[in-house]
């Protein structure tokens, strides 16, 4: 065996570790890495929009809008919205939640939540945030401090609400029943008295709203 | 030539070692803090709804009409910011909420482990139960306890928590900042708060309420607080099925260096001059509120809706009863322990009387009328009331309850 022969081999297995081993990129490295920008997004949400076309109805509310604007009226699987005397409107979302666990409580109803949200200017990525200068300089020296990363969500600038509306109500069942909104009769499935359902309030949002800022999530420890 | 082979062996021993997990030993696990939750923090946050209007109906007034209210001009912005919002149209500057140091929490945490900070206030030094009231008064017994951190949850419970940047303990941590700035509430107020007294990392917040009554009036609040500190605040949820399902805890601290509330709608009807809006207008500087609801190892808050019951089959008519109404509570429960005498309190009541927080609420100074000079000045003319203080409420029983009307 002569020396020669195994002299590549030795330095190929000197420069495994060389390959294996992440080092850190210097400044103006990282500004030759493409691609790590994160996520833009801009947006449009309705809830409970029906959609007409040609061929019908789709999509809306579980409920098919009746012909009268009286409850009374109504079938079992229609339901409208709005002001006594007038329910003439599509009815929205409905989310119930029930805090005791005997059976006779009532739920707490958001109920006919409807409108839609558009947003523009919502972005997504990660961040290292290890020192308190140039965009991390209203940190206060927390930067330095903290040395870690984190999720950065950038806030859309503009928040368009329209006719965004929900009820806040209590009720006694968690699914609507036509027995609710006529204010007297009985469940259909236990038999048992239903109270009509109590609007506590409603809210209704419209408008622009303006947002600056990122909203930064991280893991946090028991001395934070 | 063996030489070089170990060489090559040698590294390629430690390129592995390099690459492999390694196993935590027990002083490096001790380190180890994360996994508690999460913290968020808001970085240069402005918020600004001066172009949204958010209206809230179905308030019922007893004659059945509805209340109509619209929520107006909401901002939030630094400190110092366009003087407090009065100026519409201005630039808003931006604001820190929370810290990466002390930053907003939300997440699970083990009910024995999760201290809570209790402010100092001046109360009785035993319990008014030990002694009757012919006894005579032990000397001093009324002084100044001094603030500290106790556990206020069940230690076999699981909570679920979203909290605001915490408060220092006074006892063992130093570096923090002053609550609230004023010349009486400072002392007391302590330097415990996390978010440091600067424009970037205390907000001025500002919204107004519109309460629209009838056709010809409406009726306007116009709130404006300068540099907010909400350092403390927490809410707390968990589920207690001896109390038969949610419950919960809820501290809200608010310390605002000024806090302005102007009774008309600027442009409306005598409100258009500076004169008409200053004497409109309620001054306080120097305001600290804790607001403490539930104490969880004995009376935790109750979130329950009344049920149907009271409505029989014979009568299922609307107005049958006291149904589907939403209802707070916190339970009575009985001073006095198990067959003793009536003097001696139950170690519950005792634990509740030394360590629940307590509700206060403290304005430096109060005027109606006049005007600041500068931003978190105190005001000059109009009918200065002095300073308002009330503090050390305990709730032996509470019960909010909604009502049809």
């Amino acid at each position: 065996m002569t020396y020669k022969r195994h002299l590549p081999l030795v330095l190929l297995l000197c420069a495994a570790p060389a390959f294996a081993e992440l080092s850190d990129l210097d400044e103006a490295d990282l500004d030759n890495v493409k691609g790590q920008g994160g996520v833009y997004l801009s947006g449009e949400m309705s809830i409970n929009k029906p959609y007409t076309d040609a061929n019908g109805r789709w999509g809306g509310p579980l409920w098919k809008k009746p012909i009268s604007t009286n409850p009374a009226d109504w079938a079992a699987n229609e339901r409208a919205c709005g002001p006594t005397g007038a329910k003439t409107e599509d009815c929205g979302m409905r989310i119930a939640v029930k805090l005791q666990n005997d059976a006779t409580g009532g739920w707490y109803v958001i109920d006919n939540l409807k409108g839609a949200i558009s947003f523009q200017g919502l972005t997504l990525q990660s961040r290292t945030i290890n020192n308190d200068t140039g965009l991390n300089n209203s940190f206060g020296g927390d930067g330095t401090w903290f040395n870690g990363d984190v999720l950065e969500i950038g806030l859309p600038n503009k928040l368009n609400f329209k006719d965004v509306s929900f009820t806040f109500a209590n009720s006694k069942t968690a699914e609507w029943t036509k027995a609710l909104d006529i204010q007297s009769g009985t469940d259909s499935i236990s038999g048992a008295p239903v109270y009509p359902q109590m609007p506590l309030f409603s809210v209704k949002i419209d408008g622009e709203v303006r947002m600056r800022g990122n909203l930064l999530v991280f893991p946090s420890t028991s001395n934070m | 030539m063996k030489k070089y082979l170990m060489c090559g062996a040698f590294v390629m021993f430690s390129t592995l070692s390099h690459a492999e997990l390694q196993s935590i030993e027990e002083g490096e696990l001790d380190q180890v803090t994360g996994g508690e939750g999460l913290g968020f923090m808001l970085e240069k946050f402005v918020l600004d709804g001066r172009s949204a209007t958010t209206t809230i109906k179905d308030i019922q007034k007893s004659d059945g009409s509805t209340l109509e209210v619209q929520l107006k001009n909401l901002y939030i912005a630094a400190g110092g910011s366009a003087n407090g919002g009065k100026v519409q149209g201005a630039v808003l500057n931006p604001v820190n909420l929370g810290r990466l140091r002390y930053p907003w929490r939300f997440g699970i945490y083990d009910g024995d482990n999760l201290p809570t900070y209790v402010e100092g206030i001046y109360d009785w030094t035993l319990n008014p139960g030990n002694w009757a009231n012919d006894e005579a008064k032990p000397a001093n017994y009324f002084v100044m306890k001094s603030p500290k951190y106790v556990s206020t949850t069940p230690a076999d419970k699981t909570i679920l928590m979203i909290g605001a940047p915490r408060r220092l303990n006074p006892a063992s941590e130093t570096g923090g900042a002053t609550c609230t700035t004023a010349s009486f509430i400072g002392a007391n107020y302590g330097s415990n708060c996390t978010s440091r007294d600067i424009d970037t990392e205390r907000p001025d917040i500002g919204a107004r309420f519109d309460f629209v009554i009838s056709a010809n009036r409406t009726d306007t609040l116009d709130l404006r607080l300068g540099r907010v500190v909400m350092d403390g605040s927490y809410l707390r949820m968990w589920a207690d099925d001896s109390r038969g399902g949610l419950v919960g805890e809820a501290m809200v601290n608010l310390f605002a260096r000024t806090f302005d509330v102007q009774t008309c709608a600027d442009g409306s009807a005598n409100c258009s001059t500076t004169t008409q809006k200053e004497a409109a207008t309620m001054y306080l500087t120097g305001v600290a509120a804790n607001v403490a609801l539930g104490y969880g190892k004995s009376q935790p808050l109750q979130f329950r809706t009344t049920d149907g019951t009271s409505c029989t089959a014979a009568s299922p008519t609307a107005n049958c009863g006291n149904y589907g109404n939403f209802v707070l509570r916190l339970d009575y429960f009985h001073p006095l322990a198990a067959n003793s005498p009536d003097s001696v309190p139950s170690a519950a009541y005792t634990d509740f009387y030394n360590n629940a927080p307590t509700t206060n609420v403290r304005i430096d100074n109060m005027n109606f009328g006049g005007s600041r000079a500068t931003q978190y000045a105190q005001p000059t003319g109009g009918y200065n009331l002095g300073r308002t203080e009330i503090t050390g409420m305990r709730f032996t029983y509470l019960q909010v309850k909604s009502h049809d009307l």
